[in-house]
């Protein structure tokens, strides 16, 4: 190959960087820079192994409840509950209007190819949802019963039998090698299931196998294990919000959890156990996934993971299988967001609290009361959505755990203020000065070289 | 006629000088990394800083250094 026809990627650049650095400046900067070629290459395959920042503790850092008024939700989203409230607060055909000059407005913004708005920037969004909308709750790779896989029976063999412990790591391997970033197993707490989905009553019953009937959908009550699973968004589109492009993040994301739970579903009932996969449906992958260990409560109301900060999708398979329950994890992110506050300053909409201390005051029906937290309002979030015309996600984009896994610094920081609270305020402003959180070019976007995914695939863990 | 006579001073470099040069050496590595790391990244802010910061940091690490371990002549003049 020639050196004017070759033509460097990202990583081969950190690879010869780091071999050039190693033979001529000097060895030990060598060994640095080496290490991370190798890192963003070819990083080793760990397996669950968290930084050694992140403690497992007894209880979630946030999690103080009201034992009273903390119940199952009714599972109305803002998605469900915007029409009627734009209505409510706007006046009669509010909605339907809004809906119209949304409709105008994105026209004209991918006729005028507006940066990051043009129709092939529609296309990685609407098209990266194709996986999620083929499917909806206990439907389609949704199904709560086996699709295809042949039961152990089937195969004239006895179920998968194993210490608990041994199941998991088989349960952990399988949702990793399906795409999960990060997996944990939390115990079943039914507080945490809607009271209803798609229009049906979901409830607990003391029955074998799964059921989505016209009424309701069951879930059998020996089901005691939930495997949450975190799915890594592509940080190079999230940098781009809010954008048409950008938001590719999130819907790419929710079909990446489709795929993960679906396939890890099968996976288990191939094993002989029951399995209900589910991604934003059934219950809330939010406190599942705190009690799971797999991040910390933050100020968006949403969970921040010590590996991805919160620019992660979060699912759930609910299943009969005995596993091991992981333990919640604190890495300092409560005590960080007490004091950052950059994705509340950053909101568009000032949906996000602004409150030094999380509260129990709910904003509206989107939220569950009767536990502390810096709830959202959702209804202004998704205002932002139609004024845009597509999803946002800014407040993950410019949250200071949000980054790539290439340089160091970002380790240090997050190891720091796991210990030392009081260093925040500093990391903040340094986050600020060093530039982290502002936009890119969502142009830039179509040249690069890109990772398959959008991230740095699933053995990096981003790190 | 007047002979010019020197004396000239070895400076050995205390034990912590030896100690601040590694601390200077690491400090510069983390930098150089986080330099180069944050061009990956797409980073170019944080990139520009940290370039900033290794060449400044290396400047003056290297001028101590040579300045410290300078011989030291003294003119003797009888």
């Amino acid at each position: 190959m020639s050196i004017k026809n070759m033509q460097l990627n990202r990583r081969d650049f950190l690879k010869m960087t780091g071999l050039l650095t190693g033979a001529g400046i000097t060895p030990l900067a060598g060994m640095a820079l080496g290490k991370v070629a190798a890192d963003a290459s070819s990083r080793p395959a760990v397996l669950h192994k968290r930084p050694w920042w992140v403690k497992e503790v007894d209880k979630p850092t946030l999690a103080e409840i009201n034992e009273a008024e903390f119940k199952r939700f009714s599972g109305a989203s803002i998605f469900a509950l915007y029409r009627n409230l734009k209505d409510e607060r706007d006046g009669e055909g509010a909605f339907q209007k809004e809906q119209t000059e949304k409709s105008s407005r994105m026209a004209q913004w991918m006729r005028e190819g507006k940066p990051g708005f043009g129709l092939r920037d529609r296309m990685v969004y609407d098209a990266s949802w194709t996986v999620m909308r083929s499917a909806s709750p206990g439907s389609g790779i949704l199904s709560w019963t086996k699709i295809r896989v042949p039961s152990p029976e089937d195969l004239g063999v006895d179920r998968y039998e194993d210490t608990p412990e041994e199941m998991t790591k088989t349960v952990k391997a399988a949702a990793r090698l399906y795409g999960a970033s990060l997996v944990g197993i939390a115990p079943m707490d039914e507080r945490y299931i809607n009271l209803k989905d798609s229009g049906k009553d979901v409830v607990f019953e003391d029955v074998d196998i799964p059921a989505v009937t016209d009424e309701k959908m069951v879930i059998p009550k020996k089901m005691k294990w939930v495997i949450s699973v975190a799915i890594q968004m592509d940080l190079d589109l999230i940098t781009r919000v809010p954008t048409a492009v950008g938001a590719g993040a999130s819907s790419l994301g929710y079909s990446h959890c489709a795929f993960v739970v679906s396939t890890l579903a099968e996976f288990i009932r191939g094993l002989g156990y029951q399995a209900i996969p589910s991604v934003n449906d059934t219950g809330q992958s939010v406190p599942f996934a705190i009690d799971a260990g797999i991040g910390e409560m933050s100020r968006t109301n949403r969970v921040i993971t010590p590996e991805f900060g919160p620019a992660v999708r979060l699912a759930k398979v609910f299943t009969d299988m005995p596993l091991v329950y992981d333990k919640p994890v604190d890495f300092g992110v409560v005590e960080f967001c007490k004091r950052c506050k950059k994705c509340a300053e950053a909101c568009p909409s000032g949906a996000l609290s602004m409150s030094d201390e999380p509260d129990f005051e709910i904003k509206g029906p989107w939220n569950n009361p009767g536990h502390k937290a810096w709830f959202d309002d959702s209804y202004k979030c998704y205002s932002y959505w139609q004024e845009i015309t597509t999803g946002c996600s800014i407040c993950f984009a410019v949250c200071p755990y949000t980054k790539a896994a290439a340089a160091w610094i970002h380790d240090v920081v997050k190891a720091t203020a796991s210990v030392a609270p009081f260093m925040d305020p500093f990391f903040r402003t340094m986050d600020d000065a060093f530039g982290y959180g502002e936009e890119h070019d969502p142009e830039q976007w179509w040249g690069q070289d890109l990772p398959a995914f959008g991230i740095y695939s699933t053995q990096s863990s981003g790190r | 006629m007047t002979e010019d006579m020197y004396t000239i001073q070895i400076r050995k470099r205390p034990w912590w000088m030896w100690l601040l040069a590694v601390v200077w050496l690491l400090v510069e590595i983390f930098f150089l990394q986080t330099a180069i790391a944050s061009l990956w990244e797409y980073e170019s802010r944080a990139a520009t800083i940290s370039w900033v910061i290794f060449f400044i940091l290396f400047v003056v690490g290297v001028a101590i250094w040579l300045r410290q371990g300078q011989p030291k002549s003294t003119k003797i003049t009888e």
